[in-house]
């Protein structure tokens, strides 16, 4: 054992660099899950201009974290780069843990050692060498100062003492019958307080080794899941055992880091080609996102409920207060809660060829110090990093851990410190808005949630404030209606004779015969008996164009309503985010389309409807629909998540009845029978399609021709006003 | 207004008469045992329900008067019944009573095309579960969606690697409502569907014949034009059935989970409810309460069910 003497510490030295070079490894998409937008981000190389750092700024990284559309966004700097330490002559280090007195270990697998960094002075604080050591890989460090390797070559987990460096036993495959012929090659080890011991072993597939204080096999403990392909089921199905032997092994990943917090939770990282094809096998069976992060229950399975929007995973580390560290091979460092959502992720350049600090060839490991400061490690340009939590970050942890330890009100004001920093923080949103909910504050909690648009605990704040608004109602409305009730039944006793009555039925008739009123009320009817009133309308001449249209304009009302004022639980999409000539346009063309190409369809078919017939009967049978729409856009105000199901019952409901009113009206008004109905309808749609592509050329065609003559009149302007 | 008058004639004629005494006597006598029976089982238990939703009863002790303490804590303190109950049953109510009243229709439609033996044997098939609702949930769907690789969805789904562990359908709020709403549907051929079919077997051939000559084309025509309209009285009746019924079911949730209240009050209805409060924490006076608020909200879609199926127009 030797002492180092003091290393030069090398600060950052952030080079200048142009935007382009900027471009970073990050993407998103958004994706729904239990009806909610999850984030999700992968592998989408966006080039960023935003990387424009100035000489005097000391940043090389960049943060993001997840705005309100479920988008990776920059955010403020989480960390930035400390120290870059590259002169420990380490060679290929796999990764490293942190141990007591910030003593940081690494396991230097080239040169067969562990060395053991004292992160306080900067100083190495001793290198452990053992004639067993063949090619370290992994170290754990346990709270009693029991420093475990995992050697894969040698193909055992040796136990050191931590401070002293001093050989204490070493565990070789297990001989258990259950173990096999297993190959016993450890590339991780954990090791949880009752001093099992999970072990990565490379070629191993049906999961972590764990392994006794003593060194028994007790199992395997967790394995990532295979999917199938579509092709791959058809394969199973229809491929000869002999063919099937020729395919490749479906093998599940294998995990690329294993750690166990203080609490003796398990968690595992993985290199997942694309985050989501982990696993995710079945319905709602652990998961149905990225999993490349895992936490794991008693029986191994995984626990976290959000899919984790990262591929490449190499290592993992929980800290004391649960968060979870993940870094990935290519250079990102990403913060997780404990539940595994997502609180920011930073990087710095994409395998840049150049030695910038915070940028990474090949991000091996990561441990966390106690102060917070992150320490990573590149194991092909052999150097470490560390990255020390801004404020910003630091006040986000402490808000989340007041949360967790049931102190809202102090977590309410730390979630108010960080909007400070950054207003559009959607976490500080979320974390303010479940501080309210827990205070009962849920008019706050409300516009909280609004603000970070997360709409299943919207939905349960607007609940409870709903809840109050009945409590204190209800009575009164209910007393009100009996009072009409009772009234009503009142007068229609005294009424006997129909003196009022009869009065009042006879304002009604002249109001219902008058020629427009009656037009716009043929609507009812034809929604009550569609086959009759079709009949009527063709043979006897109810209904009008005018009214047709009056119910036309009222459906495009409903329809427009239905696209921009939905009650937040049910608006997906931001008014000012509609695309509004595509809604409108689209309508319209849909209906002139389906109008003029049923007619011309139905013209060469038999059919008996003129383009005017089949306006009215479109018009006229859509008026369940309107009815149905202008009722859910209400609905939608008043509801939660709870009765949502009465919306979409509603929607469905009118959905079928409309369709029905349509097909009896075509089959009416064109006197066909069902088949010939569908047929023409199914020509119809062909034709649509058609008339869409044929309308969609002629405009191109006109637009050149536009252009055409706008070039020449251009040039003549030009040329008359000598602008030559 | 014929009926009015009907009633009233013979009323004035009785007190002009001779032996209105001893008319009327017998009158009564005629009457009393249809009275009895009905006071006894159905208005006197209806009315000491609803005396009692205005006490506090435990079963052991007097009830006590408690004015309408039971309605405002059932408006404003169980958050229960607002939160799971009330949609819970709504939606078992709106899918189960209209769906299965449909399905029941369908049934009885088809089965009444085919000939008399099978359609016999079809028919006692289709009741049986109505016959037997107890035994067949308890033995027949708890082993179809048993919790563990043995049930039968569970190992068809392991089978073919959709899932990868058996998934608990009965205990789980996501699955159990469904699983209640699909066994419900499966037994909703009931004494509706009895009556529907009895009610399209009864219509006279030759309206269908002369429906043909006047220039119906096809069996959907036939359905709109004849059947439907001949068998109006026992779709009625069928409708009316369908909404009670699922409105009062209840059962089903608590036999399939084994619990009540059922795993996270997923399928919780507001029977379970009265039963939880009546039964288990012995509230009867509260129980009285929310089934004399059941007994409204059937009164309600009851009185629907005659608007929209009633009208002889």
């Amino acid at each position: 054992m030797r002492k180092f003497g003091k290393l030069e510490k090398l600060k950052t030295n952030p080079p200048k660099f142009s935007g382009s070079r900027g471009a970073l490894l990050a993407g998103v998409w958004g994706q729904r899950h239990h009806g909610f937008k999850v984030l999700a981000i992968m592998l989408v190389l966006i080039a960023l201009n935003l990387v424009e750092v100035s000489a005097s700024g000391a940043n090389t990284t960049v943060t993001f974290a997840v705005n309100r559309m479920g988008w990776a966004v920059r955010t403020q700097d989480a960390y930035l780069p400390n120290m870059n330490i590259v002169d420990l002559g380490l060679s290929e280090p796999q990764s490293m843990v942190f141990g007591e007195n910030n003593l940081l270990y690494i396991a230097d697998t080239g040169n067969r050692r562990i060395l053991v960094f004292d992160t306080t002075d900067n100083t190495v604080f001793a290198e452990f060498t053992f004639d067993g050591f063949n090619t370290p890989r992994g170290v754990f460090v346990t709270p009693d100062n029991r420093l475990y390797v995992a050697d894969a070559l040698a193909g055992s987990v040796f136990i050191l003492d931590a401070l002293t460096g001093e050989h204490l036993r070493t565990h070789t495959a297990p001989q258990a019958m259950t173990f096999g012929e297993t190959p016993f090659a450890p590339n991780r080890v954990a090791v949880d307080i009752r001093g099992n011991m999970y072990i990565v072993g490379e070629g191993v597939f049906a999961g972590i080794i764990q392994l006794s204080s003593e060194g028994e096999f007790l199992g395997f403990f967790a394995s990532n899941q295979t999917t199938r392909t579509f092709l791959q089921m058809l394969q199973d199905t229809f491929f000869t055992e002999a063919q099937r032997q020729g395919l490749a092994d479906r093998l599940p990943a294998t995990f690329s880091g294993v750690t166990v917090d203080r609490r003796g939770v398990v968690y595992t990282s993985t290199m997942v080609a694309t985050p989501g094809g982990g696993g995710g096998g079945g319905f709602g069976g652990g998961g149905g996102g990225g999993t490349a992060l895992q936490r794991h229950n008693m029986a191994g399975r995984n626990t976290i409920q959000h899919p984790i929007p990262f591929a490449f995973l190499s290592d993992v580390h929980v800290d004391d207060a649960g968060f979870i560290y993940v870094s990935t091979t290519g250079g990102i460092i990403a913060v997780f809660t404990n539940d595994g959502e997502l609180i920011f992720f930073f990087q710095g350049g994409w395998q840049s060829p150049d030695d910038v600090a915070g940028w990474f060839q090949s991000l091996q490991g990561i441990a966390v110090a106690d102060n917070g400061e992150i320490w990573a490690l590149d194991s092909t340009r052999n150097f470490l990093q560390s990255f020390t939590p801004t404020e910003y970050a630091q006040t986000v942890f402490s808000a989340l851990s007041l949360f967790n330890s049931g102190l809202y009100e102090e977590s309410a004001v730390m979630w108010n410190e960080v909007l400070r920093h950054n207003q559009m923080s959607v976490l500080a949103h979320v974390g303010l808005g479940r501080s309210s909910l827990q205070q009962q504050n849920f008019n706050l909690a409300m516009s909280s949630f609004y603000l970070a648009n997360h709409r299943d605990y919207y939905s349960a704040a607007f609940w409870e404030v709903r809840n109050a608004w009945l409590m204190r109602n209800l009575a009164p409305i209910l007393i009100g209606v009996f009072i009409l009730f009772l009234a009503m039944s009142i007068v229609r006793n005294f009424d006997r004779r129909r003196v009022v009555g009869t009065q009042v039925d006879k304002i009604r008739t002249s109001i219902m015969q008058e020629k427009h009123i009656k037009n716009a009320m043929f609507a009812f009817s034809v929604a009550r008996h569609p086959i009759n009133s079709y009949y009527d309308m063709k043979h006897v001449g109810k209904g009008s164009v005018g009214g047709a249209a009056f119910h036309f304009v009222l459906f495009f009302l409903a329809y427009l309503l239905y696209n921009t004022s939905m009650g937040f639980l049910l608006q997906f999409t931001d008014v000012a985010n509609i695309d509004f000539t595509a809604v409108i346009g689209g309508f319209f063309a849909v209906f002139v389309l389906f109008v003029f190409c049923n007619y011309l369809v139905t013209s060469i078919n038999d059919g008996e409807g003129s383009v005017r017939d089949i306006f009215k009967l479109v018009s006229y049978a859509m008026f369940p629909m309107t009815i149905t729409l202008f009722g859910v856009v209400l609905l939608s105000h008043i509801i939660t998540q709870n009765e949502v199901f009465l919306l979409q019952f509603t929607l469905l409901f009118g959905g079928i009845y409309t369709i029905s009113v349509l097909l009896l009206g075509l089959q009416e008004i064109h006197d066909y029978t069902f088949r010939q109905n569908i047929k023409s309808l199914l020509i119809t749609a062909v034709f649509m399609l058609i008339g869409i592509v044929v309308i969609f050329n002629l405009t191109v065609l006109f637009g050149e021709i536009w252009n055409f003559f706008e070039s020449i009149i251009m040039e003549v302007y030009a040329s008359v006003m000598g602008l030559y | 207004m014929t009926a009015a008058n009907n009633t009233k004639s013979p009323l004035s004629r009785i007190k002009t008469s001779m032996s209105t005494a001893s008319d009327g006597f017998h009158a009564f006598l005629l009457l009393l045992p249809y009275g009895i029976l009905f006071s006894m089982f159905i208005a006197i238990p209806i009315l000491v329900a609803f005396g009692l939703s205005f006490t506090y009863f435990d079963l052991v002790q007097a009830p006590t008067f408690a004015g309408l303490t039971n309605y405002i804590a059932l408006l404003t303190q169980d958050t229960i019944f607002f939160q799971h109950v009330l949609p819970n049953t709504l939606q078992f109510a709106i899918i189960v009573g209209p769906g299965g009243y449909m399905i029941a229709f369908m049934m009885a439609w088809i089965l009444a095309q085919i000939q008399a033996l099978p359609r016999t044997i079809f028919a006692l098939f289709l009741y049986m579960p109505s016959l037997a609702p107890g035994v067949f949930v308890g033995v027949l769907w708890t082993t179809i969606f048993s919790g563990n690789q043995h049930g039968y969805v569970n190992a068809l789904l392991l089978n073919w690697n959709l899932i990868d562990q058996p998934l608990q359908f009965l205990q789980s709020p996501e699955h159990l409502m469904n699983i209640m709403i699909i066994v419900s549907l499966w037994s909703a051929m009931g004494i509706g569907f009895l009556a529907m079919l009895a009610g399209i077997l009864n219509i006279n051939e030759e309206l269908y014949e002369a429906a043909y000559i006047d220039g119906i084309r096809n069996r959907f025509q036939e359905i709109i034009y004849i059947t439907i309209p001949s068998v109006r009285p026992q779709m009625l009746f069928g409708a009316v059935m369908a909404i009670v019924g699922a409105f009062n079911a209840g059962a089903i949730g608590v036999t399939l989970s084994g619990a009540n209240p059922t795993p996270q009050n997923a399928g919780q209805l507001i029977t379970n409810h009265i039963d939880d409060f009546a039964f288990i924490r012995f509230e009867m006076g509260y129980a009285a309460a929310i089934s004399v608020v059941l007994l409204c909200m059937v009164w309600v879609f009851s009185k629907l069910t005659y608007k929209f199926f009633g009208d002889t127009d």
